[in-house]
């Protein structure tokens, strides 16, 4: 009776810890961000406000497709063939100019323009 | 005269102005870093790092910055992205590798990464997860 008991605490307590990391197409996280800050090309650093923003996991897009306000608005960030798992909440998004990380609830992102560097932390959460 | 002069004058100041600005296939930039933050993927600023110098090299054959044997960029390749024939007629650069991209204009360089790995004792590298950012003032010699 102990023996089943604990065999049925640890196939739960599997289920549990499986359902917190797993994320799945559709899903969609709200994060605010942690770090906001840029340094431009003469070394300048600066930080800016840290915003609130959404994005949603499109299966279709096989994309972060992000928010209509803030930062990010309308931002379709593909994510990186070979190197994306959504199904363990870890993948990557790069382009040519920007790349995001984003792996069990944590944000990286870091975008290169022709003044300065941007980059962003940010805790995200689904609901 | 004073036509001349200026038009002499203007001549001397373009050529001056592409001989700073043209960068060439082998060329090696010696550079000093104006800034270096680290965010740790749980959002914190990391303690300020030593700005430290560092080099690199056009590399034709491997059509990337090649970078010296020490420091951040130690033995790092970063294949240039910007159109080949562009390099010896302009000084914008674009490169990148899997985590990073870097930018290169007139001097000016900037390099940011979304992945720090780690090197602690016995070689090992470990994958840590953060964004670096570095800019620097460069010259070649």
């Amino acid at each position: 009776m102990i023996i089943k008991k604990l065999v049925v605490g640890s196939l739960f307590s599997m289920l549990l810890v499986s359902e917190m990391a797993a994320a799945d197409w559709g899903d969609v996280y709200y994060c605010h961000m942690t770090n906001n800050n840029g340094i431009t090309l003469e070394g300048e650093m600066t930080k800016y406000k840290l915003e609130k923003f959404i994005f949603k996991l499109d299966q279709t897009k096989n994309a972060m497709v992000f928010g209509s306000s803030g930062h990010f608005a309308n931002s379709v960030d593909e994510l990186t063939t070979g190197r994306s798992f959504p199904i363990q909440e870890k993948w990557y998004a790069n382009d040519k100019h920007s790349m995001t990380y984003f792996s069990k609830g944590r944000f990286l992102f870091t975008s290169m323009s022709l003044f300065d560097i941007e980059s962003i932390s940010a805790d995200c959460e689904k609901f | 005269m004073i036509i001349k002069k200026l038009v002499v004058g203007s001549l001397f100041s373009m050529l001056l102005v592409s001989e700073m600005a043209a960068a060439d296939w082998g060329d090696v930039y010696y550079c000093q870093m104006t800034n270096f933050n680290r965010i740790s993927i749980e959002g914190e600023t990391l303690k300020e790092h030593k700005l430290e110098k560092f080099k690199f090299k056009l590399d034709p054959t491997k059509n990337a910055m090649v970078f010296g044997n020490t420091g951040h960029f130690q033995d790092k390749v970063f294949e240039i992205t910007t159109p080949f024939a562009w390099i010896s007629q302009s000084t914008i650069l674009y490169a990148s590798s899997v985590d990073s991209s870097t930018y290169f204009e007139n001097g000016k360089f900037l390099f940011a990464s979304v992945y720090q790995p780690l090197t602690v004792t016995l070689g090992i590298e470990l994958d840590v997860f953060g964004i670096t950012s570095v800019s620097a003032d460069c010259d070649k010699f």
